[in-house]
């Protein structure tokens, strides 16, 4: 919203942004980001949701009216000078291990576990496994609109406790969370959803990637390190802080990467992640953002039809309020990800089917009544303005017919709007039948896939690293 | 180190723009060091006499009174917000006029520095809070020519549990909770709204109350208390914040301080249609009760007795100095019937009951400077469960 | 090594460099506010969330109220700020308030 005003306000047009109590310090700090310090905004006391409508009255017509006023009519603050700050190489600090994990940690950079003191020498090493100069800029992050570059990728990953040959792989990273369809700007939203990696390409096993038990549990280096390389690369450069840029809820914390299992996927003639996602063969890295999830235990059947009412339900019951994203902020944006055992893909796939068209029975299976689905997303939440119908939203051509085939309430409607939005993995303990489930936080964290460049001296630079 | 140095929301230091106004008007030599500082939130200082160092460096950045402050170390400012209610990122506000912003973890490195006690913080913050109030112009406090200093008057029971002085020598040096808290008024007005003097701040002369000007209200008072008066309840505590051009000590009665308020001292306080203080001995106070006076009636005879004469006004440099439309109409009319009281009316006279019991009653006027007219009260907020220890 | 054959523990020191990415961004000023609102085109933005909907039309009649002759342009002119295509409405943004003559932007809503 802040953003919009920014447009305004350089188009010449001078604008007052309307913030609630709670967001004050987070849009004070997000203006910064905008290059608009001094961006006015005018207080909307207490948080909107909790007020009757009479409050809600009271309170704008009391405060938040004569500041509107005030911000479209009152001379502001001029902007001040550039901020100086330390340049890429220079030594910031030295000191013990002690001293500079608790320096780095007391200027909000590092994320309370130890960190790996980021010496020039390491860094160094790092850049040996990517052909990119280091001052090759990736993009630029917001909200702090820090520039990305390949330099700034190794010295986070140095800190995570990565390994130098992870290299490719952060910078693919780094790559997809500057890409605009991603959406990296809304990583500090109230949900608090947090960023799963998936890794495809046989990178899984030149690294040593777990891809069987314990898929998304630490424990296993190339999984945990990247994992959390990523947070502190939103923490350090893209500039989310607790309490400040940061306003998730709860929160969670960095999941570690999830390596799909090739070798089960080729055997039953599945097709990766990665290739769904339109980047075919080798090595890429795919992000998107998930608010939670939670295990399918225990799936039984020999055949799908046996296994697949459970495992659409499961879906539906993950899905709750993000059908938003189905249906209204970013229409068809909400892509739920399954990822399944190989033992469940493998009966799957002997009953004849691939991930298209599981994903076509998972599309007639996991559905909600419409008067549910239209509580999630309006009287509950009270998110899709007027409350409209889903009828009404077939009508005006805004989401497929598919949503509004007849007028009774209780027909069961879909979650997403095609077959297609939903994501299927493959990986986990080999030989368990158990599934999982994501729920997608939607246009807040879009998939986003990334190809895995490798430096022209790959193989000689991975022999020499695996014999350290 | 916790850096004490404002940053805007928008992220500049305003270091940076003090250096250069200090070095416009030839005044770096006061401080060398001037925005040469990382640009974070914490330092180390390594050294064998580490506090030392500290004030070293801290003085010739210009991030002090010019007094030794306490170094704000992680560990202190850390006891300074243990038990707060207000998390530390919260954002107070910007502080005029450079606009650093008052976080609350940035005023607890002021408490620190000031030498502060933790039971102290609760104060500090609601007469922060107070200092940020749109009515008490900071901008124009920071900046005038004129001397102005804030005045903070305690009240309610933290008053004493935080150890702030209402009895002997109240507005005077010994008594720790006095000293500090306004001292740490003062640091955020520096450090953080960068009232540098002669860079920012043009105050001719200044004056000794702008390293601390705060005391309490006696609890024995013979009248209601000031903030029972402003319609809070007995058992709440409050900071009362108002501009005091200076401190005028009175010996005497009623008529001697009418008399001090009737003179040239109260002429920005007619020009602006201020809010003074009177601070009045306990002996008169007492003595006034005893004959059936309330507050109301002290302050109605300040105001009846008070009064400047027409001639003094009329030849006085202000008169000369502004425009004739810029006196009030209250002030002018007055001045019609020959004399011009130091208020507009008997309730814009705030009266504190404070300093010894002294048969030789020592009294004090503080008139006020600057517009608009403010008063401005804040409750301190205890941290939730937490039972203050006395110092 | 000292005289217990035992070498005495010196833990290293680390020259650590700086993790963040460089500033792009030069602050700049906004733009120049309004005499008043009198009389003058009002645009809103909205990002379809907390309530706008109830708000802008409260602002509308009171700020009508105290200015006689102000107009307004309402959100759904403008599209939502805050969805999937906040991208191009964005985009597109700078024009619209040029074609419909806005003097000044009510954007909300941010909780």
């Amino acid at each position: 919203m802040l953003r919009a005003s920014a447009v305004a306000e350089r188009a010449g047009v001078p604008t007052s942004s309307l913030v609630c109590e709670g967001f004050l310090g987070q849009a004070a700090t997000t203006s910064t980001g905008l290059g608009l310090p001094g961006l006015p905004t005018a207080l909307v006391p207490g948080h909107v949701d909790v007020q009757t409508a009479e409050e809600l009255r009271r309170n704008v017509l009391a405060v938040t009216v004569d500041a509107v006023i005030r911000n479209l009519t009152a001379a502001p603050a001029r902007a001040g000078g550039a901020v100086v700050e330390p340049a890429a190489t220079d030594v910031v600090f030295e000191g013990s291990f002690d001293e500079v994990n608790r320096f780095f940690y007391e200027n909000d950079w590092s994320d309370g576990l130890p960190i790996v003191p980021p010496t020039e020498e390491r860094v160094t090493e790092f850049l040996r496994f990517t052909d990119l100069p280091g001052d090759t800029e990736l993009g630029v992050l917001l909200p702090d609109k820090r520039r990305a570059t390949v330099r700034t990728v190794a010295v986070n990953g140095v800190m995570a406790g990565c390994r130098p040959e992870y290299m490719p792989i952060l910078v693919a990273l780094v790559e997809a969370m500057a890409d605009t369809r991603y959406g990296v700007e809304h990583s500090g939203n109230t949900p608090g959803a947090e960023t799963l990696i998936i890794l495809n390409g046989p990178l899984i096993r030149e690294l040593g990637f777990n891809y069987e038990q314990g898929a998304l549990r630490d424990g296993v280096h190339a999984n945990t390190t990247i994992g959390r390389f990523w947070r502190l690369y939103l923490r350090n450069v893209a500039g989310f802080l607790h309490h400040r840029t940061d306003k998730g809820t709860f929160g969670n914390t960095w999941r570690v990467v999830l390596a799909e299992n090739e070798d089960a996927l080729r055997r039953i003639g599945w097709t990766t992640i990665a290739e769904d996602e339109g980047v075919p063969g080798g090595n890429a890295v795919t992000i998107s953002r998930y608010t939670g999830g939670g295990v399918i235990a225990s799936v039984f059947g020999n055949a799908p039809e046996q296994m697949l009412p459970y495992l659409a339900d499961a879906l539906v019951g993950k899905v709750g309020w993000e059908l938003l994203f189905t249906v209204g902020m970013g229409v068809g944006s909400q892509r739920p990800l399954l990822i399944l055992s190989p033992i469940l893909a493998e009966t799957l796939a002997r009953g004849g089917l691939d991930k298209a068209s599981l994903k076509e029975r998972l599309f007639q299976l996991a559905r909600i009544p419409a008067e549910k689905f239209e509580k999630y997303v309006g009287e509950w939440t009270n998110f899709v303005p007027g409350r409209p119908s889903l009828a009404s939203l077939v009508k005006s051509g805004q989401i497929p017919a598919v949503f509004a085939e007849s007028d009774d309430p209780q027909r069961l409607v879909p979650i997403v709007c095609r077959a297609e939005d939903f994501m299927v993995a493959v990986s986990g303990d080999p030989l368990r039948t158990n599934a999982y489930a994501f729920a997608h936080n939607g246009i807040l964290g879009y998939p986003t896939t990334k190809p895995v460049r490798l430096p022209a001296e790959w193989p000689r630079l991975l022999r020499e690293a695996r014999s350290r | 180190m916790l850096l004490p140095a404002g940053q805007r929301a928008s992220g500049e230091w305003i270091d940076d723009t003090l250096r250069a106004r200090a070095r416009e008007k030839g005044l770096l030599a006061r401080t060398p060091l001037a925005g040469e500082f990382p640009r974070q939130r914490v330092e180390l200082i390594r050294n064998v006499d580490a506090t030392a160092e500290v004030n070293r460096l801290y003085r010739a950045r210009g991030w002090t009174d010019g007094l030794p402050i306490v170094p704000p170390t992680l560990g202190r400012v850390d006891d300074m917000l243990a038990g707060g209610r207000p998390e530390r990122h919260v954002v107070l506000g910007p502080v005029e006029p450079l606009g650093g912003v008052a976080s609350v973890e940035k005023v607890a490195i002021a408490a620190v520095m000031a030498g502060c006690e933790p039971v102290h913080f609760p104060v500090v913050l609601a007469a922060v809070q107070a200092l940020l109030d749109p009515a008490f112009n900071l901008r124009g406090v920071q900046t005038t020519d004129e001397n102005v200093a804030p005045l903070l008057i305690v009240g309610g029971p933290i008053a004493a549990r935080a150890g702030v002085n209402a009895g002997w020598g109240a507005l005077g040096p010994g008594w720790p909770a006095n000293a500090s808290i306004g001292r740490a008024l003062r640091l955020v007005m520096n450090n953080l709204g960068g009232g540098w003097p002669g860079a920012v701040s043009f105050a001719g002369l200044a004056q000794p109350a702008r390293y601390s000007l705060c005391l309490a209200e006696r609890e024995d008072t013979p009248w209601p208390p000031l903030h029972v008066e402003a319609g809070y309840r007995p058992e709440q505590s409050t900071v009362t914040l108002l501009r005091a051009e200076t401190v005028i000590n009175v010996t005497g009665g009623l008529d001697e301080v009418a008399s001090v308020m009737g003179s040239a001292a109260s002429l920005f306080g007619i020009l602006h249609s201020g809010r003074p203080a009177v601070i009045l001995s306990p002996f008169t106070a007492r003595r006034l009760a005893r004959e059936g006076w309330t507050r109301g009636d002290v302050r109605r005879a300040l105001h009846e007795r008070g009064r400047l004469p027409a001639e003094t006004w009329r030849r006085s440099w202000i008169h000369g100095a502004v425009r004739a439309t810029d006196w009030p109409a209250w002030a002018t009319a007055a001045a019609g019937s020959g004399s011009i009281p130091a208020v507009r009316e008997p309730e814009d006279i705030v009266l504190v009951v404070a300093g010894a019991d002294l048969a030789i009653a020592q009294h004090a006027y503080c008139p006020s400077w600057g517009h608009p007219p403010c008063r401005v009260t804040r409750e301190i907020e205890e941290p939730a469960g937490c039972t203050m220890a006395g110092p | 090594m000292s005289e217990t054959g035992r070498e005495t523990y010196r833990p290293e020191t680390y020259r650590v460099v700086w993790p963040r990415g460089a500033q792009t961004v030069r602050a700049s000023d906004v733009a120049p506010r309004l005499p008043t609102l009198d009389g003058r085109v009002v645009g809103q933005l909205w990002d379809d969330l907390f309530r706008g909907d109830e708000i802008f039309p409260i602002l509308e009649e009171e700020l009508a109220r105290r200015y006689p002759g102000v107009r307004f342009v309402r959100y759904d002119t403008f599209g939502s700020t805050h969805g999937r295509h906040e991208q191009r409405v964005l985009a597109e943004l700078p024009e619209l308030l040029r074609r419909h003559e806005v003097d000044a932007v009510i954007s909300g809503m941010a909780c």
